[in-house]
């Protein structure tokens, strides 16, 4: 600006001295609004980005298929011991919640025979994964990326990749794998454990009788749900260890920067589980 | 006598630590309420930083929700007009807060999680102790207020931001119309005060958790990622818990 | 003489492992006490419990003359005010400035100064540290040897009786520590404090300590002058005061 003014004469700076007066009202409050907009933007993508470029180093690790077999064994058993007895508890709860949200649709109704199907159908289509996911999310994926994000600022990672081992082979493929595999069984389980939560307090709380749901359910003819919800299940998993090795190979600073990428990871996976969600369903059904 | 005598077992230390936690806090902000620049620097925090996060995820729940209830509607019958109805029922009632709630806990929870964590193991709550500064009073009151208040707030902010994802799935993708799809026919006084009554309970659990997660780091790094995870777990139960124990006992009183 | 401050037969388990095991420790009121000893002995642990910030398992802190009971909070609270700690991973607040690190103490407990004051007060000890017009500062924009004068700044700012220093020379060039030893010495020469100091250098602590204490496996196996530890019967603390001396 300065430098604009100098070349024109006194009336050109005259008319520059007004004129920028108002652009400069008028750019401050776009700056206001808009800057923030712009930057979360950037930010996205730079996140979305990189992301990807993690995917796709992913895929060329796994195919043809040269990564860690026994780090891979490893975090089958991690995973699935660590999250386990969160997932049941989960289950249980949702199971038994959706059931008493129906119930009250019900008994305005009077449709007792809807119970077992609407239930079954919220349960293994929709809330059931998605929660499970989020679960999952918190116990393993944070729990993940506070690992990497340790190795990370203490250099370990990088000690890695001096004696020449990729660290996207070595650390993020078996989770990755794990992840996907554990998410669809994890998801099994939890469903099976979502009906009983569902079935105890359908007789308990609700006060219809067990066989009525069991009826529903079965004739609900599921099936396609239940397989729906092992898909996003796996696609969960894959999306929440991409996004919590991202984050985590990615800690700068000390504690408070593994704090802030465990943040940042549970949040983005969270998101990440409901876009997947919607499209999952959308080309599904 | 001893073997048939009834005895309470004694809750488990996940509880009873953040309770007395709780207790301290709401002795703290009794004796000495925080100064409003910081509470309303954690408010920003937890309700403005969170706004674009609950559009995001609770726009996508409204879009598949109705989705998924319309297109299950039109195998049984070819009338969609109930379906608006019953969703912004269940939005208002189950999802709108126990989703958001769940976010809260994912974002705020594992954000006072962090801080509190990285300041434990910095030795900086040992510092403010030494100076005979209350390290609840002084870091959880404000998070704790702005928490309580937020999320009410937040909410009402997912929710209708849900319905009006669910609205636009409804009308553009299967054509119901405005009038018949905003349909708060089913949604009564004591849906809306469970629904906050939930969203409230979630408010005061999430912070509690999540600073007792942090106040309990040990060790460098490790500790920090322990206390955030811990914080994210523990206080996204809570949350389908409360929801649990809320509309149960709201069920068998009636409403 | 008396002593300000007192550890008796103090026993702490942390997380299954015995981290100090009857350590017996007695300071006498106005001098400066060096605590020596081999990485990971229980230094920090023994400098935390003096300052109550460890309640231990079993045994006794007595500070200025009063033995300290951890479930009273007005007593600690009254003990506390007495007492100034540099934590060896300084502990700055890093959502404060370099202002409000330094009057924490002060403003977070009225009794430790009037309000008026808190402004000179501060602005003296920065002097003091020689971070004169650092005030302003954002703490993540110090270097490290800024950051640890800051954090002696906070220590000093209130007038405590008892000042404890937690390796305040680590990873600092020759010079800087030299610069803090004085500091620290004149502070305690102006006020007639009681100090401790924990360190590995022990050629400069020779220079302003009085008292040595050499701490071994979480107990205190020696107190005394530095000659004396020099001729003391138990090869560990001779080993110890020699070794690291023979290295400077
Ligand atoms: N929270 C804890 N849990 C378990 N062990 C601990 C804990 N804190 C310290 N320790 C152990 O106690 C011992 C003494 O630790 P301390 O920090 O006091 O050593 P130090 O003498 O200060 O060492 P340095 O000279 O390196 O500072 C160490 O062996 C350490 O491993
Ligand atoms: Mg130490």
């Amino acid at each position: 600006m300065p430098g604009r003014s100098l070349d024109t004469g006194p009336a050109g700076a005259a008319a520059a001295s007004r004129r920028p007066r108002f652009l400069d009202a008028v750019s401050a409050a776009l700056a206001i609004a808009v800057r923030p907009v712009g930057k979360g933007f950037l930010d996205a993508c730079t996140i979305v980005g990189g992301m990807t470029l993690l995917q796709v180093r992913i895929f060329r690790a796994m195919i043809p298929p040269s990564f860690d077999y026994d780090e891979t064994l490893r975090q089958f058993e991690k995973v699935g011991v660590r999250s386990l007895a969160v997932v049941i508890m989960t289950s249980l709860f949702v199971g038994a919640l959706m059931l008493v949200q129906t119930g009250n649709f019900v008994r305005d109704t009077g449709a007792t025979s809807m119970v077992g199907w609407a239930t079954g159908l919220t349960v293994l289509a929709e809330v059931g994964p998605v929660l499970i996911g989020l679960m999952f999310s918190g116990r393993v994926g944070a729990n993940n990326t506070a690992e990497l994000g340790t190795m990370t600022i203490t250099e370990q990672v990088d000690a890695l990749r001096v004696l020449g081992i990729d660290p996207v082979r070595h650390l993020v493929v078996p989770r990755f794998v794990a992840m996907c595999v554990m998410l669809v069984l994890l998801t099994c389980i939890g469903d099976l454990f979502a009906i009983t939560g569902a079935a105890i307090a359908c007789q308990l709380i609700v006060g219809i009788d067990v066989r009525v749901f069991w009826q529903g359910l079965l004739e609900g003819h599921l099936v396609g749900e239940f397989v729906m919800g092992l898909v996003k299940g796996f696609f969960f998993g894959g999306a929440i260890s991409i996004v919590s090795c991202y984050w985590g190979l990615r800690v700068e600073g000390g504690a408070e920067g593994v704090g802030r990428a465990v943040n940042n990871s549970v949040v983005t996976s969270a998101i990440a589980i409901f876009v997947v969600n919607f499209l999952v369903t959308m080309l599904w059904v | 006598m001893s073997r048939t005598a009834f005895r309470i077992p004694a809750p488990p230390e996940v509880v009873v630590a953040p309770a007395r936690l709780l207790g301290q806090v709401v002795r703290a902000l009794g004796h000495r309420f925080p100064p409003s620049d910081r509470l309303f620097t954690q408010m920003h925090n937890v309700g403005n930083n969170s706004a674009v996060f609950i559009s995001v995820t609770l726009g996508f729940l409204g879009l598949i929700l109705v989705y998924q209830g319309c297109v299950q509607t039109l195998k049984v019958l070819p009338d969609l007009s109930g379906v608006g109805a019953a969703f912004i029922f269940a939005m208002v009632r189950t999802f709108g807060p126990t989703i958001t709630g769940m976010m809260i806990a994912t974002r705020v929870g594992a954000g006072i999680a962090a801080e509190i964590g990285s300041m434990t193991v910095t030795d900086q709550i040992e510092a403010m102790k030494v100076a005979n500064s209350d390290p609840v009073s002084y870091i959880l009151g404000p998070r704790f207020v702005s928490c309580v208040v937020m999320t009410p707030i937040l909410w009402v902010f997912g929710t209708l931001v849900g319905v009006l994802f669910g609205y636009l799935m409804g009308h553009w993708r299967f054509g119901i119309a405005t009038q018949t799809f905003l349909d708060l026919g089913l949604v009564s006084y004591h849906d809306v005060v469970i629904g906050f009554l939930k969203a409230l309970s979630y408010g005061i659990v999430i912070p509690v958790l999540a600073a007792d997660a942090g106040f309990k780091a040990r060790g460098g790094s490790e500790g920090v990622g322990w206390a955030t995870t811990t914080a994210v777990v523990n206080a996204s139960f809570a949350v389908i818990v409360l929801d649990f124990v809320i509309s149960t006992l709201s069920f068998l009183l009636g409403y | 003489m008396e002593a300000a401050a007192e550890l008796l037969d103090i026993r702490k388990e942390l997380s299954g492992t015995r981290v100090l095991d009857g350590a017996t420790l007695s300071l006498a009121a106005g001098r400066i006490h060096a605590l020596v000893g081999p990485g990971g002995s229980g230094k920090t642990l023994i400098l935390k419990t003096l300052c109550t910030l460890l309640p231990p398992d079993s045994g006794q802190v007595v500070l200025f003359g009063e033995p300290v009971d951890f479930l009273a909070p007005e007593g600690l609270r009254r003990t506390r005010a007495r007492i100034g700690v540099q934590f060896q991973n300084l502990a700055l607040f890093d959502f404060l400035s370099v202002r409000d690190n330094v009057a924490f103490p002060l403003e977070a407990d009225a009794s430790a100064a009037p309000p008026q004051d808190v402004e000179r007060r501060v602005l003296a000890i920065l002097d003091a540290v020689r971070l004169p017009g650092a005030a302003a500062l954002e703490i993540q924009s110090l270097s490290g040897g800024m950051q640890r004068r800051v954090a002696i700044a906070r220590a000093a700012v209130s007038d405590a009786d008892f000042l404890v220093f937690d390796d305040p020379s680590g990873g600092l060039d020759p010079v800087t520590t030299s610069r803090i030893f004085a500091l620290i010495s004149e502070i305690q020469a102006r006020r007639r404090c009681t100090v401790v100091i924990a360190s590995h250098d022990i050629d400069r602590l020779a220079r302003v300590c009085e008292d040595f204490h050499v701490v071994e496996g979480g107990r205190v196996i020696f107190s005394g002058t530095l000659a004396e530890g020099r001729n003391h019967a138990d090869p560990r603390v001779r080993t110890f005061l020699d070794v690291t001396d023979a290295r400077t």
